[in-house]
């Protein structure tokens, strides 16, 4: 590598450190939002935990052992220093611990976005390239028609008559989505082919019409011109230059996506009975779960961040433009 | 009046328009159009399919849907409306003074509505409406709170193209204090753009009504809303496909109508 | 030309990254390999599945798969919802069974008598082991009874016990066990069949989730909260030729509404419990069959005595008389339960048998004067709280009182929350399950002073008369007393009951040898499924 390549590089990570540091700043922001937002909540635990037919003495019981009686910066510390340690408690409505909880959740629900993304990602490109290279005509009108009114739909109401005619009607697909035990890659997707279709809309609609948006304008930059009149085929640009250039937005409006398809996962897994992480979330909000809430909450946000960021490396690092800005030092 | 000529040559946006005006005058005179009331019941006649009687058929109480649709919409409207305006209000302001005052000020105020729109808004709602238990008006504030931050955005942007623009500094040479600049001689600049983020927001706010309201967070039963109508209706929908078909409908044919709307306002 | 040679391949990486996630099929994570394999064994044959009770081999009736609300606890002592119970009661046997008819079978122990009511003797089964092959004996009785009074442990089954004290359990010998209650229970026997009761052994040590040792007619083999539960026959079962399955597997979900999709679907082949609002889901002919026990189980809607208005009990009653309650129970509950006066003792107790109070039928003319006696001639506006599940009871309740100037506004909240508070409500509907004994109901929410007396109704008359029955073993004169008691909570009504319900539950047409229980227990022991 050269002089000039090995600075380069050491500003890039001068960039990601610099944002990873104000992630985890952010992030404790949030955990004394979180805490202090939920920790106000009004209800009682020790019927949450004992359910209806607790006796005043024994919610007392469980007020002490859970240490309730304690001031709010040191249960505050408390909660902070086990979450780092990997020790996040026990949910109060299940009595069981929260982190292996969490962790099997996300893993479901990563499963199911994956899958999702992995049908979403080349749809949208497709649709986003198609709709731009026949622009204002027939194809691109349709396809613009259809994002809006997909766009717009919410999600449950979409699940429902996907349920309505896929599995009730037509017995294609289960109606729940609680994969079995030991299912081969080709069941589990039966599962999840509904709850995939349900979410999908939306972010198809978006995505492609970011791209669409900067299809449009490589195809009609100086560059893209030129390298026609140079003799090179519409196909040839299309594929080396104007593909890879458009597609750089993109990335950053998949991962904002991300935070979209979270919000989008509570609706579907509440519809399609999926154990992932929100209906975790729900169930927990529903309740009042304190710490199962509060560590939900504080994990969705790690994640959000850290895709945000990666997103924006990922970019930086693609765009040769922003990527020197970058390097030079520049914020 | 050229330009409203210009856009109802459309007849997606006509037909958006009409939908949406619909639904407000439904919302307003319900009282006076709805068959039956949205409460009564009648147990003997559960889960009618339409009839002449029932034009929607009746759900698990025996209760008219068309009547229940009808009445509904007043919830679903007032939410939306009141939640994207008070939305955009906060959202206008906080542009205002994050592009105004600049430094400092822009900085923490960017970055905090930044970590608010890092969140979905159900996730954040549930978790709000979770502390503060479910009912229309906490409903309407987290709503605006969580489309405050996309409208200050916006609003920060269009007031940064005007505000070194001569007449300003003209008014801080006069002495103007910062209010008076922000409210008489910026705002009345941005008004057009405040309108298409209105009906923008107000999409999303509909939105977020239907669903947080399915989810369990918005009024309660026995007051007919969309939302509520179509969780409830869930289990039966094999038997009474109705109860979940009408009020779906409804949500969908008002969220596409603003939305068509705001994608029109925006591109003109 | 550089650049774009280095960035393609990044490309190719992102897209390479999900679909490998794809095609790795991963699927979500819910137990260990070893335990599936263990119940995917379970299949057998299919082929003969008489429905007798013992005779013939155990086995060989199929796996069946149940549907059930996720537990909140699977600790047996501390069960308290109907989802604890239907994932612990397999696993585990009691000292005595409550049959479909409420009579009272032998199951842990074989005979039990008493002479004055308050020290009662258990003779109980031999050769009987748990299921990590210990050996059953009165020892483990008397250890589970002791924890279940036990303060510190904080079982909800305290507050039934009252009468039990830590130590008042004893082993006579390794088959007999002994009680001694604090006062006379007459009908002792009946309690001990409450679903904590089960018997668990002397040296268990918590955590049911990692040691599901009981006695039971199946064993835990996998658990995985909020989402399933796998079974598998126990060979040793006390009982020749049961179970019959090789296995099961219960799916837990967290709404009824997809518990019936999936029993629609044939995702299940059991509901162990059919919510009654949604018996108009599962239409005669749809592959789906509705089975229904006659319980105790009812609605209440509890008026708190001491708060105006409805500290005049002719405020009370008007209100008792705006229900339609026949209408409720013909169309509401489809026919699956019968209509119910106001008190607490359900015509399928023995003990009913001496009631004649006349019945309250709805009579919105009669309302109104009482009404206007009390000096409400304008109606009366009231706040009314309940949860989901008998929401649309309230819903249809606070319509049938309009026409006689109540205004009742209704708010509903999610169960959880509903039972943080309770027992601070002024007017509130709730349901009660099923109990075995009809002392029960009057002990537990009736009685003057009681933790769980919601209305804070006192009557000096009422207690009295709880006291004599407790202390009559007779059952002719146990039906008298609770003629007298029906009578006087009837015209006091705190608190309004309208129908008792039958205990409903849903099998698809392939299951047989399942039926419901009024006490929503499960019992799988001569099930089978083709």
């Amino acid at each position: 590598m050269t002089a000039v390549g090995r600075s380069a590089g050491s500003g890039i990570l001068r960039y990601a450190l610099r944002r990873i540091a104000v992630m985890l700043v952010l992030l404790v922001v949030v955990s004394l939002l979180i805490f202090g937002m939920v920790e106000i909540l009004p209800g009682d635990v020790g019927n949450l935990i004992l359910g209806q037919y607790a006796t005043e003495a024994n919610v007392e019981l469980v007020r002490e052992r859970l240490g309730l009686d304690r001031a709010l910066s040191t249960r505050y510390l408390d909660w902070m220093g086990g979450f780092l340690t990997g020790d996040w408690g026990d949910s109060w409505r299940l009595g069981i611990p929260i982190a292996p909880l969490i962790a099997t959740r996300l893993y479901n629900s990563m499963v199911l976005a994956g899958v999702a993304f992995a049908f979403i990602i080349p749809v949208s490109i497709v649709a986003g390239v198609v709709s731009a290279l026949k622009k204002d005509r027939l194809t691109d009108r349709v396809i613009n028609g259809v994002s809006v009114v997909s766009i717009t739909i919410p999600e449950f109401v979409s699940s429902m008559f996907l349920i309505l005619f896929f599995s009730l009607l037509l017995p294609w697909f289960p109606s729940s989505a609680m994969v079995p035990e030991g299912a081969g890659p080709l069941t589990t997707l039966r599962y999840l082919v509904l709850p995939i279709i349900a979410i999908s809309p939306v972010l198809i609609g978006y995505i492609a019409r970011t791209v669409r948006a900067s299809m449009i304008t490589e195809l009609g930059a100086d560059y893209t011109r030129t390298a026609i009149l140079k003799g090179l085929g519409q196909r040839t640009v299309i594929r080396r230059h104007v593909l890879r250039n458009a597609l750089l937005p993109a990335i950053t409006v998949i991962a904002n996506q991300i935070a979209w398809l979270v919000g989008g996962l509570v609706v579907i897994e509440n519809v399609f009975n999926y154990p992932g992480i929100g209906q975790l979330l729900l169930q927990a909000a529903l309740v009042q779960d304190v710490p199962l809430l509060e560590a939900i909450v504080l994990i969705l946000a790690a994640i959000l961040m850290l895709s945000n960021l990666a997103a924006d490396l990922v970019y930086t690092l693609l765009n040769p433009r922003v990527r020197a800005q970058v390097a030079g030092g520049a914020t | 009046m050229a330009r409203l000529r210009t856009l109802l040559r459309s007849p997606g946006l006509t037909l958006a328009v009409l939908v949406l005006l619909g639904w407000l005058v439904i919302a307003v005179l319900w009282p006076l159009i709805a068959p039956y009331g949205p409460t009564a019941q009648t147990l003997t006649s559960r889960y009618a399919p339409p009839s002449a009687e029932h034009w929607l058929g009746t759900d698990n109480l025996g209760r008219d849907v068309l009547s229940r649709i009808l009445a509904g919409s007043r919830s679903v409207l007032i939410v939306g409306i009141a939640a994207t305006t008070l939305g955009v209000a906060i959202g206008t302001t906080l542009g205002l003074c994050a592009a105004f005052y600049r430094g400092r000020v822009d900085e923490l105020l960017m970055r905090s509505l930044d970590l608010l729109m890092a969140f979905p808004i159900v996730v954040i709602a549930s978790v709000i409406l979770a502390m503060l238990g479910p009912s229309q008006l906490n409903l309407i504030v987290v709503i605006a709170l969580m489309l405050a931050p996309y409208n200050a955005r916006v609003v920060r942007s269009a007031v940064l193209s005007w505000r070194d623009r001569d007449f300003i500094a003209a008014a801080r040479m006069r002495g103007e204090s910062g209010a008076y600049i922000l409210f008489r001689e910026l705002l009345p600049n941005i008004v057009g753009t405040i309108n298409v983020e209105f009906t923008m927001r107000l999409a999303l706010s509909i939105f977020a009504v239907a669903t947080l309201s399915f989810l369990g967070f918005g009024i309660q039963p026995p007051t007919p809303d969309w939302g509520l109508m179509v969780a409830e209706g869930r289990p039966f929908y094999q038997i009474a496909p109705w109860v979940v078909v009408a009020p779906a409908a409804a949500i969908a044919s008002l969220v596409v109508a603003v939305n068509v709307l705001a994608q029109r306002l925006r591109a003109s | 030309m550089a650049a774009s040679v280095r960035h393609s391949p990044r490309w190719l990486a992102l897209a390479g990254l999900v679909a490998l996630l794809m095609l790795s099929g991963c699927a979500p994570i819910e137990g260990t390999a070893d335990e599936q394999l263990e119940a995917a064994q379970g299949t057998g044959a299919a082929g003969s599945s008489e429905a007798t009770d013992g005779g013939g081999p155990a086995g060989g009736g199929g796996t069946l798969t149940y549907a059930a609300a996720p537990p909140t606890s699977i600790d047996p002592h501390m069960m308290s919802s109907l989802g604890d119970i239907h994932t612990v009661q397999p696993v585990v046997s009691y000292l005595v069974r409550l049959g479909k008819d409420l009579s009272l079978q032998p199951d842990l122990a074989t005979e039990w008598e008493s002479e004055d009511g308050q020290t009662w003797t258990f003779e109980l089964r031999e050769d009987v082991t748990f299921h990590d092959g210990s050996d059953f004996d009165a020892e483990d009785v008397v250890a589970t009874f002791d924890r279940l009074v036990d303060p510190k442990v904080a079982s909800a089954a305290a507050g039934s016990f009252t009468f039990l004290k830590k130590g008042g359990t004893t082993a006579v010998d390794d088959h007999t066990v002994r009680f001694e209650l604090t006062g006379p229970v007459g009908d002792f026997p009946a309690w001990v069949t409450a679903y904590q009761a089960a018997i668990l052994p002397s040296d268990w040590e918590g955590d049911f989730a990692k040691n599901p040792i009981g006695t039971g007619p199946f064993k835990l083999t996998e658990y995985v909260a909020r989402q399933r539960a796998v079974f598998e026959r126990n060979e040793d079962y006390f009982e020749e030729g049961l179970p019959k399955l090789d296995g099961m597997e219960a799916i837990y979900y967290e709404d009824f509404g997809a518990q019936i999709t999936a029993i629609q679907s044939g995702d299940v082949d059991v509901l162990t419990l059919l919510p009654g609002d949604l018996v108009a889901t599962v239409p005669e002919g749809s592959g789906v069959e509705i089975l229904s026990a006659p319980s105790a189980s009812h609605g209440q809607l509890i008026m708190k005595v001491n708060k105006p208005p409805w500290d005049d009990v002719r405020v009370r009653q008007a209100l008792a008389l705006t229900v339609d309650r026949q209408q409720i129970v013909d169309e509401l509950w489809g026919g699956h339960a019968t209509v119910a006066n106001d008190h607490t003792v359900s015509p399928i107790y023995q003990a009913s048998s001496a009631i004649d109070t006349e019945q309250r039928t709805q009579d919105i003319e009669r309302a109104k004067e009482l009404l206007a006696e009390a000096g409400h001639r304008d109606g009366i506006n009231a706040e009314l709280v309940t949860y989901g599940g008998i929401g649309i009871f309230a819903q249809a309740v606070a319509e049938m009182a309009k026409p006689a100037g109540f205004d009742i506004e209704i708010t509903v909240e999610p169960s959880d929350v509903y039972y943080q508070h309770w027992l601070e409500l002024p007017v509130a509907m709730e349901t009660w399950l099923h109990r075995s004994s009809p002392a029960q109901m009057p002990s537990l929410a009736f009685q003057c002073g009681v933790d769980w007396n919601m209305a804070e109704w006192c009557n000096k008359d009422y207690d009295a008369l709880l006291n004599e029955l407790n202390a009559t073993v007779e059952e002719g004169e146990r039906a008298e007393i609770l003629a007298e008691m029906a009578a006087i909570q009837q015209e006091e009504v705190p608190a309004i009951i309208a129908w008792f319900q039958d205990t409903l539950s849903a099998v698809r047409d392939n299951v047989s040898g399942y039926d419901s229980h009024p006490a929503n227990f499960v019992d799988f022991r001569t099930t089978t499924v083709e």
